[in-house]
């Protein structure tokens, strides 16, 4: 069965169709082209697959993308300002050394956006808990704790 | 033998009430399922269990999302409430903390703003962190059914609930005063796995010495056993001694039912339920 | 060289901006224009012939392009394997089929939905035979034999026998025995495993898939597919993890190269994670008999070492597990008389084959040995130790040499740094502290393919292009080879490109194997580079004049050395472009092979491989130690690890900001399959019950300790600016420090991991009944 919905994604307004079967992870990835959400796991274990949906982290590989109709989706492309200017969080992650292999870092970034829109001063154990269903196999999560961290206090001095 | 990356195909259904989902089940009898949160049901169906040619969406189905307290005190959560949302509640919070303890340790912040207090319960899959918390919390549930609907007490929903049934919403009572709670979890990876085994728990002191009145939910076991009875009466008109609190613990864990998993053997599991009984009631007495 | 040196300095990775922006491409990001995509029929039985296959179904379903099986298209005698004692894998079998998910037969359909409705189409009639899931049991006289030409499942065997074991066993003070063992581990890869393969009219095929070793790869699929290597061309992008699990030749490849060629279009296979998990590669499991003698002095007389490692159901690429472990436990400590005795054991499971830690179980052995003889002799454990660490230019039982070690200092520091002597015993309850040395090689000898060759090529505008083989896999290589050259030449590293691992493009190359990189790959770069430099110079001089060697670099201009700061300069630019017009562009050469002559040592053997399998394999060792805190739960038997203090004798450190990230993701690795991850098969049915992260339980960022970083910094006299492998050796014997760990807090000897909370809590409760 087809149906036809309505997504803000990363700022735009975008209609498509798309089949019940689909997941918001196999639209953004095969039918937008927004390939910098990953594939991981598949089945909600990895984190990989983390976008914001209406502000908050969502698996979309364990989403029905029809079940996304009417809502505002941000995925890792939707960070960066114009000319690939870094969002605080990125900036952080590539200065940090929290990207190694760099396949888990946009579900990293995304639940971490998510903690941090919500609660601009966490603590360790608030950004522990944030990315916790974030499998990374490369850093071992100290430089990516840092990163938030910094990003965190980059954030905040802006204000 | 096939590794499938893909959902298999179905349609999507979109009711908007209550009577209308019971209208599509009648319609599609077997081959309709129904579908909360979607972060068990999606896992299941990409492995081709259970899989239907009708999916029941229910997000969009009014009457389903209420989070609030009656002039009688008693919590209603509806069953399309999100985990998340019931730990961020400052009423939940403040009423029934066990509750709002227990939505906050389940899964991860993705499973918590995807998953739904029905779903969890309802598909008994992570049944050590909602349903020992809510048995504990002697809370009702309503279950609606083609023909009307029913109110009984969540420790009996395993025996209540049909396949074509539909859990409504949890009313919990409101709490004498003073009461306190304790919930312990078991799990490899506290903060992403779902536990192993847990123990919630509602105890009512006098005095600060004896225990007046006690409720304790079991995580990890079979549904008939999630409520700990036989401990209960144990520490009931006793003084809280650690030597009581240990022969409780012992008991709720001889009578929690389990089996082995992939990870540890029954009898691991079985210590475990003891060690976090044990801590679950000091945790009460201490609150 | 003009302007400060970068060797030490924190250079964040070249690539990580793409890969924050979510641009970076992965093969699992590419599609090509008419691209298929395949879906592969897996065997449901660890063990059974394969007696027919009906595909005419599947090749009726609209949408279906093509479909391939061992038995119509698999290449006779085309057997897969890293050296010719062990190519016992048909990469799409047709007689028989070994362990659950193994490979039998392909779809490539216009759609993955057709294609994964494709393969329910395909019947496949099995005869199942009896199989076996474990080493000890396919040991045992009367098991199914995996192999029917290989008796009591030995698929390998690998024996070191310096001295007289026997002897110095005898005359030993106090003989010291103990059996360890380890479950199979898994490489958790983030980005499943993925190859587009595009047969091309004129026979060749270009490949895009996540391979560590580009050329090995290409090898392997040229031999299987018997098509020459050079019509194969292996394209490196980006790549979601590899740690050991991508070195080799995957069915994945073949099975998408035959694809390819029968249906005229590109094809893409691309694996679920439970896909990955069950049917690509593991580590082994072990099983490590140790006995070690000693003098009263606490001198190490002689040690005498059993394994069983289970192989799975192919020697192919398992067989580097033989020899690995020797390779540790030798150059760690002293052994006069030494007898190294291991069996490769098939069995009826997923692979095992190369992985970041694949030896922990050996330094684990001999960590939990110096803090037991301690007590036994009344000497210090770290003195013990120390007077058993093997010293530079120490001659080790296989006759290699080890040119540099700060094994002594490591532990000296690690000890120092975590308080270990004030710690221990007074952590109080529940609470312990160890201490465990590891190391790792270096590269390792492969005959020719050990070698780099790395070239650079100048543009008009003075900025440069390096070429090597090599990839990356994240660790940094990238970042690594642009610093060096950068280093070298004394451009900017924003004016050097790179191209890597393109098998067309760029020569030879070990790729990311045996820690290869830094010793290997950089120093043929750093020759290139200056290579570069030098023709620069010439050029330079000529045009201004002076012989190369009076004319020095500073920033992007050339200045006769006396005149600096008075007369005009010549830019970089003019130079490339005035080398252009005399027809020898600007272009730098380097290779590097590892030395394999140590005669000054008084070691005659100059090919590593000769029948003993003695000789130097290794370049460089890297060392180091580390300390563990933890906590152990009495009423669970979970163990909390709090603090890990980590010693790294990587030689000079080129990159801390690299290294200590690639050191706190050792760490993770080691913890995990130290403490939570284990690997479960249905002995009824074969099958692995624990493909997810959920059921497979690697570590999250909540369970990462406090831990701190030193590095020793002693320069090795081999690799680049005295560069070694900064990422895994030091935390080799981290499991021997939990293990010790363990001991101090709960009396409780630990030789088995992982330590899941269960085994801990049963040991636990073993020990309060005594």
């Amino acid at each position: 069965m087809k149906h036809d919905i309505e997504l803000k994604v990363n700022g735009d307004t975008v209609t498509l169709q798309v089949d019940s079967r689909r997941t918001l992870l196999e639209v953004l990835r095969e039918q937008l082209g927004l390939t910098g959400t990953k594939e991981m796991c598949n089945k909600g274990d990895c984190g990989g697959c983390t976008v914001t949906l209406d502000g908050n982290a969502v698996l979309s590989c364990m989403m029905l993308a029809v079940e996304a109709n009417g809502k505002e989706v941000v995925t890792i492309e939707g960070l960066a300002g114009e000319g690939y200017r870094l969002h605080p969080l990125q900036k952080a992650f590539v200065e940090r050394g929290a990207i190694q292999c760099g396949y888990c870092s946009p579900g990293f970034i995304m639940s971490a956006k998510a903690l941090l829109d919500k609660n601009p001063h966490p603590n360790g154990d608030q950004i522990r808990e944030a990315i916790s269903n974030n499998i990374c196999r490369c850093t071992g999560y100290v430089q990516i704790i840092e990163a938030i961290e910094s990003a965190a206090l980059e954030m905040g001095g802006a204000k | 033998m096939t590794y499938y990356r893909r959902v298999p195909e179905f349609d999507y259904l979109a009711p908007k009430s209550i009577g209308e989902v019971f209208s599509l089940l009648g319609r599609y009898k077997g081959d309709a399922t129904l579908f909360a949160g979607g972060t068990i049901a999606l896992h299941q169906m990409k492995e081709r269990i259970g899989a239907r040619p009708y999916v029941i969406g229910l997000k969009g189905v009014s009457g389903l999302d209420a989070l609030a307290v009656g002039k009688d005190g008693v919590l209603t959560v509806g069953a399309m409430v999100l985990l998340q949302r019931i730990a961020d509640s400052a009423e939940v919070q403040g009423g029934w903390p066990l509750l709002a303890t227990v939505c906050r340790l389940l899964g991860t912040p993705q499973i918590r703003n995807m998953g739904t207090i029905g779903g969890n319960v309802a598909i008994r899959f992570s049944t050590a962190e909602t349903l020992p918390a809510l048995i504990a919390l002697r809370a009702q549930v309503r279950i609606a059914a083609a023909g009307g609907e029913t109110v009984v007490p969540v420790e009996n929903l395993y025996r209540e609930m049909k396949s074509d049934n539909l859990l409504t919403e949890f009313l919990l009572p409101a709490l004498p005063k003073g009461v306190r709670m304790g919930y312990r979890k078991f799990a490899v990876r506290e903060h992403f796995d779902y536990a192993t085994v847990g123990a919630a728990v509602v105890l009512d002191m006098d005095d600060g010495k004896t225990c007046k009145d006690i409720t304790i939910g079991l995580g990890g076991v079979t549904l008939p056993t999630m409520r700990a009875k036989g401990a209960e009466e144990i520490m009931k008109g006793r003084t809280v001694t650690d030597d009581i609190i240990a022969k409780a613990a012992e008991a709720a864990a001889e009578g929690g039912h389990m089996g082995s998993d992939v990870m540890f053997s029954a009898g691991y599991k079985s210590k475990v339920l003891k060690t976090m009984v044990e801590r679950a009631i000091k945790e009460a007495v201490s609150d | 060289m003009s302007g400060e040196s970068l060797i030490g300095k924190d250079i964040p990775r070249i690539d990580s901006t793409d890969k924050a922006l979510g641009r970076a491409k992965y093969t699992t990001d590419m599609v090509l224009p008419g691209m298929l995509y395949a879906k592969v029929v897996r065997s449901p039985y660890p063990h059974a012939k394969i007696l027919s296959i009906d595909t005419s179904a599947a090749e009726r379903l609209p949408g279906v392009k093509a479909v391939v099986t061992g038995i119509k298209d698999t290449p006779r005698g085309a057997v897969f394997g890293i050296i010719p004692h062990t190519t016992d894998h048909v990469l799409l079998p047709y007689e028989k089929v070994r362990y659950v998910g193994e490979e039998v037969a392909a779809v490539a359909a216009i759609s993955e939905d057709i294609a994964e409705e494709a393969v329910d189409l395909i019947k496949v009639e099995y005869e199942q035979l009896p199989y076996v899931l474990h080493a000890e049991d396919a040991v045992k006289e009367g098991a199914p034999l995996v192999h029917d030409h290989r008796k009591g499942n030995l698929a390998a065997r690998y024996l070191v026998d310096e001295g007289n074991i026997e002897e110095a066993l005898k005359n030993s003070d106090y003989v010291w025995e103990k059996t360890f063992t380890c479950d199979v581990a898994s490489h958790g890869l983030p980005e499943p495993f993925t190859v587009i393969a595009s047969y091309e009219p004129s026979g060749k095929f270009n490949l895009w898939l996540q391979t560590q070793c580009p050329f090995q790869t290409r090898q392997g699929l040229g031999n299987t597919l018997k098509v020459a290597p050079s019509d194969i061309r292996i394209h490196s992008l980006a790549m979601g993890g590899a740690h050991g699990g991508r070195s080799d030749t995957p069915p994945g490849a073949f099975i998408a190269c035959l694809l390819s060629r029968k249906a005229g279009r590109p094809v893409q296979v691309k694996m679920t994670r439970e896909e990955v998990e069950d049917c690509m590669r593991d580590k082994a499991a072990k099983v490590w008999n140790i006995k070690v003698g000693f003098k009263k002095d606490g001198t190490i007389t002689g040690r005498d070492i059993r394994i069983f490692l289970e192989c799975g159901a192919y020697a192919s690429s398992a067989i580097v597990e033989l020899w690995v472990p020797l390779l540790i436990d030798e150059v760690l400590w002293r052994a006069p008389n030494y007898r190294y005795l291991a069996d490769l054991i098939y069995t009826n499971k997923t692979i095992s084959s190369m992985m970041r830690t694949r030896a922990h179980v050996g330094p684990m052995s001999m960590d939990v040995c110096f803090d037991q003889v301690s007590e036994v002799l009344g000497i210090d454990p770290i003195e013990l130790r120390l007077k058993n660490a093997v010293l530079p230019n120490e001659v080790v039982p296989s006759k290699s040499v080890v040119t540099s070690t700060g094994l002594s200092e490591s532990i000296v520091m690690a000890a120092d740094k975590s308080g270990l002597r004030e710690k221990k015993g007074n952590m109080g309850p529940n609470r312990g502290i160890g201490i465990g040395s590891g190391n790792m090689q270096s590269m390792f000898y492969m005959g020719f393919r050990s070698g780099s060759t790395s070239f650079i090529k100048f543009n008009d505008d003075g900025s440069c292009t390096v070429f090597t083989g090599n990839c990356d896999l994240g660790q940094g290589n990238q970042t690594m080879f642009l610093q060096i050259a950068s280093e070298e030449i004394g451009i900017e590293m924003k004016d050097i490109k790179l191209c890597y691992g393109d098998t067309e493009l760029c020569y030879q190359d070990p790729g990311n194997y045996s820690m290869s990189a830094t010793v290997v790959s950089a120093n043929a770069v750093k020759k290139a580079a200056q290579d570069a430099k030098r023709h620069l110079l010439e050029i330079a001089g000529d045009i201004l004049d002076v012989s190369a060697d009076e004319v020095e670099m500073r920033g992007k201009e050339f200045f006769v050395k006396r005149r600096i700061g008075k007369g005009r300069g010549v830019k970089i630019g003019e130079v490339c472009r005035t080398a252009f017009k005399r027809g020898k562009p600007i272009f730098g050469f380097g290779d590097y092979r590892a030395r394999i002559d140590y005669s000054d040592f008084g070691i005659d053997i100059k090919e590593p491989y000769n029948e003993k399998t003695y000789g130097q394999k290794v370049t460089a060792y890297s060392f180091g130690t580390t300390t563990v805190e933890l906590e152990v739960d009495p009423g669970t038997g979970r163990i909390k690890v709090e603090r890990i203090v980590a010693v790294n004798d990587c030689g000079t450190v080129l990159n801390p900001l690299l290294v200590k990230g690639n050191m706190q993701g050792h760490i993770n690795f080691m913890l995990g399959q130290g403490l939570m991850e284990r690997n479960v098969w249905d002995p009824k049915t074969g099958r692995k019950l624990t493909s997810t992260f959920r059921t497979y339980k690697v570590p999250t960022a909540n369970e990462t300790p406090d831990i701190d970083i030193h590095f020793l910094g002693i320069p090795d006299p081999d690799g680049p600016y005295g560069a070694k492998e900064g990422s895994l050796g030091f935390g080799c014997g981290l499991h021997g420090a939990i293990s010790n760990a363990i001991h101090d807090a709960t009396g409780v000897w630990v030789y088995d991991v992982p330590i899941t909370p269960d085994k801990m809590l049963q040991l636990l409760e073993e020990n309060r009944k005594k």
